[in-house]
């Protein structure tokens, strides 16, 4: 577990001197920057290494490769979230909060955070920034417009608010469970709700967010 | 007494209005048949009855135009009894409105129908639990049928009762409708009403909108998701107590082929084109038959009675113009309303509406748009007025710009009599193919220069049903009537002002100062011009003016082919009869009536003139 910890750790710094434009640190560096002696860090950065999280460059600075880029930016996202989440919404120091989410970034689950994202950011019938995040296991939000003929899914949020009172009153609201029974690519849908089919314009199942469970 | 029926598109309250007083009213198999209110009176064992047939609806709340009929409806006290029209196969997601409907604590009466259809997949519903739930009688039937429909007249006189059902909104909106009851002294409707931003009084509406905020904020959804949440759970609770499922009989699932693009897109082209040649085929053969007929058992006898040139001119256009209403009215729009009613009641209308959607789109419309465009092939005049259907300006602008554009029977007529005869089948199918270009390039003009929002397509499929040979004819029968009533008189006034011009030597004037533009830019001599001029007043007088002012039935003899083929396409382009431009007016407004009609002479004279370079 220890262990796990300072993996991400280390991740999650290489990640931000990389996306902030730094030069590549040494693990002299990085060391600095966890708090930790630089012995302590070695045996992880082998291991990193061998796993292929990692690369040392002939100069000894060292460079995170696709996947652990990929984990670094999670991490680091995991933390953003549940920073905002502490100082913003629980009304934490900014202090106390980063502290908490450092130790709570590397046990917290993929669907948690993700709600608690949407939690964070999601204005009432509206939402933002969604796209591009749904990274879950086996737990995913999706535009209706996205979803496969045959899906059952549950609506998480409607997002237009001039059609939105419509769909409201056919069933397509948070909660309802609904089945794509057809869709023509780029055509729009066809989705049972409450017994009744409805066929929604694509501009219009773009707009009523769904997840898919289990 | 006054009844009003009230429930969501498509569940057949026409039908029961229909049974109930024995007026006509259209029904269809999709979805916003009713558009207005339509008022009948019965007579019951000495007690007057009015039923008024309201728009359906999926709520009260929303600000569609159908909506705030409904509403203003309810929220008049207008209706002694409200009468809410179920279908049993939908229970849960009909008892939404009719939950809306109860808050207003009025003597109700629900109609649990298409029990058939419900029953035939599958779904039981124990209708003395549902009413002793909802604390009004519930009388099960099958309206199409007539099933039980006898026992809904005695109900609403002994036994409408107000209901006693109440949904359970979330606390916070129960707290925030008590404290507008008591501050505000407020009815509860009117409550959560303003708590939804519908209240009149401004201080009313600040008040909860400040508490709508305040909601909004805790729950992190808008107070209408909420509340609408709230019914639906306890519409959901309600059918999960009376509704029984049992396997269902399960028939072939013929959507799979209906609305899949392959073959589904092939299949819908193939049905409009199959009815529009059907159409074109059978009004020919009948239209030759009843001009035929009237010519000889109504013209030739009264020109044989020698009377008075004036007198005889007025008659002799009145028969004209009955005799071109018939010649259209029956064989063309008729045949072509009976085709349409059965895509309608079959439910296949609301798939074509799916498949045309994204089409659709490019032209600035969506799927629903289908309909008015479908129906301009009959009659320009009831198309336009079906615009209704979409939602918003910019639809309904764009749909009736093109639909004025499509050719209806009377263009037909020309296009089969003209070109069809005298030039041959394929060039008759050029003209439409020019037509269509031009409606596809004015559309896609269209949705780039017409202000507005979009408004996407939210369309209930109709379940696919067999259509009833009665129904079929009997809509029909309605709109040709509707058809006749606005028409008609219309076609008198314009052929016996065509017949005094004659009379009084204004043609001739005319055709004297039209005669150089006619001559250069079209090729065609002075008369065909004014042929056309009076194809305003209706489309196809252009042709028999030709005919009357070549003075011969046989054009080829007098015209060369380029002529009659200009003649064809200018006609069938340019300026909508006189009969669409007033339906245009109303719907649409005087001024985009008018560029309308402007924008429609200039692509006619357009096309004439490049025409006429081509060919000559």
């Amino acid at each position: 577990m220890e262990t796990t910890s300072l993996r991400e750790d280390i991740l999650e710094t290489l990640y931000k001197f990389q996306s902030s434009g730094r030069a590549a640190p040494v693990a002299e560096d990085l060391a600095t920057a966890l708090g930790k002696e630089p012995g302590e860090l070695r045996p992880v950065l082998a291991l990193l290494e061998k796993e292929g999280d990692l690369v040392p460059n002939p100069d000894g600075t060292l460079s995170l490769t696709t996947s652990g880029t990929e984990t670094g930016g999670r991490v680091m996202r995991k933390h953003r979230i549940l920073e905002c989440f502490f100082s913003e919404m629980l009304g934490m120091s900014p202090d106390t909060a980063s502290e908490e989410a450092c130790t709570l970034e590397h046990g917290v689950s993929d669907e948690a955070i993700e709600r608690l994202g949407r939690y964070i950011q999601g204005k009432p019938g509206r939402g933002t920034g969604l796209r591009g995040i749904r990274r879950g296991k086996g737990w995913q939000t999706l535009t209706l417009l996205e979803a496969e003929e045959g899906d059952t899914l549950t609506v998480s949020c409607v997002r237009c608010r001039g059609p939105g009172v419509r769909l409201n009153d056919l069933g397509l609201f948070p909660g309802t469970e609904v089945k794509v029974v057809r869709k023509i690519s780029g055509n729009g849908v066809v989705v049972r709700v409450k017994d009744c089919d409805i066929a929604l314009s694509p501009e219009i199942a773009a707009f009523v967010l769904v997840e898919r469970t289990g | 007494m006054k009844v009003g029926l009230i429930g969501n598109p498509n569940v057949g309250k026409s039908v029961i209005f229909h049974q109930l007083t024995g007026i006509g009213v259209e029904v269809s198999n999709y979805p916003g048949t009713t558009i207005n209110r339509q008022y009948g009176t019965t007579c019951f064992q000495k007690a007057i009855i009015e039923f008024i047939d309201l728009p359906g609806t999926y709520s009260l709340e929303g600000d569609s135009e159908e909506e705030k009929i409904v509403r203003s409806f309810v929220e008049s006290d207008e209706a002694d009894v409200i009468v809410a029209v179920l279908d049993a196969g939908r229970l849960e997601r009909n008892l939404y409105l009719t939950l809306q409907v109860s808050e207003y604590r009025k003597p109700m009466l629900v109609i649990l129908n298409m029990m058939d259809e419900a029953e035939k997949s599958g779904i039981q519903v124990d209708t003395a639990q549902l009413s002793s739930i909802l604390g009004v009688e519930v009388i099960p039937t099958v309206a199409i049928q007539g099933k039980n429909t006898g026992s809904i007249i005695p109900a609403i006189l002994s036994s409408s009762r107000v209901p006693v059902v109440k949904v359970l909104y979330d606390h916070h909106i129960e707290a925030a409708i008590k404290s507008l009851k008591t501050i505000h002294n407020l009815e509860w409707v009117d409550a959560i009403h303003a708590l939804q931003g519908q209240a009149e009084d401004a201080d009313i509406r600040e008040a909860a909108t400040a508490l709508s905020e305040e909601i909004e904020r805790m729950h992190r959804m808008t107070v209408a998701q909420i509340i609408a949440g709230n019914r639906h759970h306890c519409a959901e609770h309600i059918a999960n107590e009376v509704v029984h499922f049992q396997s269902p009989e399960r028939g072939p699932d013929i959507d799979r082929l209906l609305t899949t693009r392959i073959p589904g897109i092939p299949i819908l082209a193939a049905i409009l084109i199959g009815i529009l040649l059907t159409v074109f085929v059978i009004g020919s053969w009948l239209e030759e038959a009843i001009v035929t007929l009237i010519n000889t058992f109504v013209m030739q006898p009264f020109l044989a009675a020698g009377l008075p040139p004036l007198a005889e001119q007025i008659g002799v256009s009145l028969i004209l113009a009955i005799q071109a209403g018939f010649g259209i009215a029956f064989p063309f729009i008729f045949t072509f309303y009976l085709f349409i009613a059965l895509l309608e009641d079959s439910g296949y209308l609301t798939r074509a509406a799916f498949l045309a959607d994204r089409t659709l789109h490019r032209f600035g419309m969506h799927g629903q748009g289908i309909i008015p465009l479908v129906l301009g092939f009959g009659c320009n005049v009831p198309a336009i007025m079906s615009v209704k259907l979409l939602r918003t300006k910019r639809e309904r602008l764009i749909a009736s710009f093109l639909v004025t554009l499509v050719p209806c029977s009377a263009r037909t007529v020309i296009i089969a009599g003209l070109v069809a005869a005298f030039i041959g089948l394929a060039a008759a199918m050029s003209v439409y193919l020019l037509v269509t270009i031009v409606i596809l390039a004015t559309g896609l003009i269209l949705s780039r220069v017409t202000p507005g929002d979009q408004y996407g397509m939210i369309l209930e499929m109709s379940p696919l049903r067999r259509p009833t040979l009665k129904n079929v004819l009997l809509k029909s029968w309605l709109r040709i009537r509707e058809f006749l009533l606005i028409a008609m008189p219309l076609l008198i006034i314009a052929s016996i002002i065509l017949g005094l011009f004659q009379y009084f030597g204004l043609i001739a004037a005319f055709e004297e100062f039209i005669a150089p533009f006619s001559e250069t830019v079209l090729g065609l001599p002075s008369y065909a011009t004014t042929a056309l001029l009076f194809g305003i007043l209706r489309k196809e007088m252009a042709l028999e003016t030709l005919i009357i002012l070549a003075g011969t039935a046989d054009l080829g003899s007098v015209l060369t082919m380029a002529q009659i083929y200009i003649f064809a396409v200018v006609s069938v382009l340019f300026v909508p009869c006189i009969a669409t431009i007033a339906v245009l007016k109303k719907e649409i407004g005087t001024r985009m009536a008018l560029v309308i009609s402007a924008y429609t002479l200039v692509v006619g004279l357009l096309a004439g003139a490049i025409l006429n370079i081509l060919l000559s």
